[in-house]
C-alpha cells in the first residue's frame, strides 16, 4: 500500500479543517487559526505515519501528541497565548471520540470481541495522548526552571 | 509596588483575593485547566503583596486562603456550576493576569478590567454554528464519506448546534447528548435510505462534537500528573458521555427498524 494515497490528502485537509472548526467553537481569535489547522495537519500526518510503519496506536498517538504539544507550548510563548489553545485542537483530528462510542455501542449490543477491539484502540489512545503531554509538560518545566535561574527572577512554565 | 492604593487596609485582603478569584473563576468557566488557574491565583496574590497564598481547585471549586503582610487574612471560595470553551476570554484574561502581575495597578483599575472583559461579547451565533457545521462535515469526510454524507453531516452539525444551544437551561448536558446522537442517527440513516452508501461516517463526523475524546485525553494527563480527583472527575464524566451517545444510536436504531446502519 503506498503512502501517498488520496486518503491521505483528504484526511490531511480535512484534519485542518477540521481543527480550525473546534478552534472557532471555541471561540478562539482569529489570529491562531492559521497555526491551529497546520498544527492539527502536521499532528495527524504524523499519525498517520508511524501508524503507517508500523508502530501501533499507543507509539503513534504519543509521538503526535509531543509534536502537538511542543508546537503548541512553542505558539504559546511567541505568541502569548495560553497552551491549552493550540494543543486541544491540534490533537482533535487523532481523538479517539469515534473508537470510544464504538466501545459502548459494542458493549450495548453484546458484542465483546469488538467491544474489546475498540477499547484497546482507546485506551491505546488516549494513553498515548497523555504520555505525549506529560513528557512535554516535563520537558518545558525543566527547561523553564533553566531559564528561570538564568534570570534570577519567579519560576517560569506558563503565564 | 509604590503605586498601590491600599484604600481600604481592613478589606484589603478581601478585595485582592476576591478580584483574583474573579480571574481564576473566569478562567475555569472558559476553559482553563486546573493548574494553571492556581497558578494565576498565587501569582496575582503575590503581587499584590501576600505573604501566603493556598489554593485548591478542582473542575467545580476553588478555594483560596491569602494572608497579607500585616496579618490580614481572607478566604474565600468560587463554585464553578457549568463550564464552556472561550478560548478568547481564556486568552484575555490570561492577558489580564499577566498584565495586573508586571504592572501591579490600582484595585480599582483592575476590577475595571475585569468588568470590560466579563461584558465582552466573543463571536456570534452564526459564526458557532457555522463552525459545528463544518466539523461534522470535515469530520465525515475525514472517515470516509462523500459528498453526500458531508452535506446531511453538516445538516447533523447545524441540528447539534440548535439543541445545545437552545435546550433549556434544566435539560441537562447528558440528556441533549442523546438527543444530537439520536438526531445523528436519524439523518444517517436517511442519508443512506435515499443516497445509499455508509451512513456510519456521518454519525463519526457529527460524534466528534459530542467528543469525550478530548476530555478522555486530558483527564488521563491529569490523573498521570498527580492530580488524580480531577482526572477521575473528566474521565467518569467522558465516560458518561460516550455511553450516553451510545444510547442514543441504539435509540434511533430500533426505532429505524434496527439494522439500518
Amino acid at each position: 500500500m503506498s503512502f501517498f494515497t488520496m486518503q491521505l490528502l483528504v484526511r490531511l485537509i480535512t484534519s485542518a479543517a477540521g481543527s480550525c472548526a473546534f478552534a472557532l467553537i471555541f471561540k478562539t481569535h482569529r489570529r491562531h487559526l492559521f497555526r491551529i489547522g497546520l498544527a492539527g495537519l502536521i499532528t495527524y500526518f504524523i499519525y498517520h505515519t508511524v501508524m503507517y510503519l508500523g508502530g501501533g496506536f499507543f507509539v503513534a498517538s504519543f509521538a503526535s501528541t509531543v509534536f502537538a504539544a511542543a508546537f503548541g507550548e512553542m505558539c504559546a510563548r511567541l505568541f502569548r497565548a495560553p497552551a491549552l489553545i493550540y494543543n486541544l485542537t491540534a490533537l482533535i483530528p487523532i481523538v479517539p471520540g469515534g473508537e470510544a462510542y464504538y466501545t459502548m455501542r459494542y458493549l450495548l449490543e453484546r458484542d465483546m470481541p469488538r467491544a474489546n477491539e475498540k477499547l484497546l484502540a482507546t485506551i491505546g489512545v488516549a494513553l498515548g495522548i497523555a504520555g505525549g503531554i506529560v513528557l512535554v509538560s516535563l520537558v518545558v518545566g525543566v527547561i523553564g526552571d533553566r531559564v528561570a535561574r538564568k534570570q534570577g527572577g519567579n519560576h517560569g512554565g506558563k503565564h | 509596588m509604590e503605586n498601590l492604593q491600599t484604600k481600604n487596609k481592613e478589606t484589603y485582603a478581601d478585595d485582592v483575593l476576591r478580584l483574583a478569584l474573579d480571574v481564576g473563576e473566569g478562567m475555569l468557566k472558559n476553559g482553563g485547566e486546573v493548574s494553571r488557574v492556581e497558578d494565576t491565583i498565587e501569582r496575582i496574590c503575590h503581587a499584590y503583596g501576600a505573604v501566603h497564598v493556598e489554593v485548591f481547585c478542582i473542575i467545580s471549586l476553588i478555594n483560596a486562603s491569602v494572608r497579607m503582610e500585616d496579618d490580614t487574612y481572607s478566604s474565600q471560595i468560587r463554585r464553578v456550576k457549568s463550564t464552556g470553551m472561550n478560548f478568547s476570554l481564556l486568552e484575555e484574561l490570561n492577558g489580564l493576569s499577566r498584565e495586573v502581575c508586571r504592572d501591579v495597578p490600582s484595585l480599582e483599575y483592575f476590577d475595571g478590567k475585569l468588568h470590560e472583559l466579563k461584558n465582552k461579547k466573543y463571536g456570534s451565533h452564526a459564526l458557532s454554528m457555522f463552525a459545528w457545521m463544518l466539523a461534522a462535515a470535515s469530520f465525515a469526510v475525514f472517515f470516509g464519506g462523500g459528498f453526500w454524507e458531508c452535506l446531511w453531516a453538516a445538516i447533523a452539525g447545524v441540528a447539534m448546534f440548535c439543541i445545545d444551544t437552545y435546550a433549556p437551561r434544566r435539560v441537562s448536558t447528558i440528556a441533549k447528548n442523546v438527543m444530537s446522537a439520536f438526531v445523528a442517527a436519524l439523518l444517517a440513516a436517511v442519508s443512506e435510505f435515499i443516497h445509499g452508501g455508509e451512513g456510519s461516517v456521518i454519525i463519526m463526523g457529527s460524534l466528534m462534537l459530542l467528543v469525550p475524546g478530548v476530555a478522555i485525553g486530558t483527564a488521563m494527563r491529569d490523573i498521570l500528573c498527580g492530580e488524580l480527583l480531577a482526572g477521575m472527575l473528566k474521565l467518569l464524566q467522558a465516560c458518561l458521555a460516550a455511553l450516553m451517545l451510545a444510547f442514543g444510536y441504539i435509540l434511533a436504531a430500533t426505532l429505524m427498524g434496527g439494522g439500518a446502519i
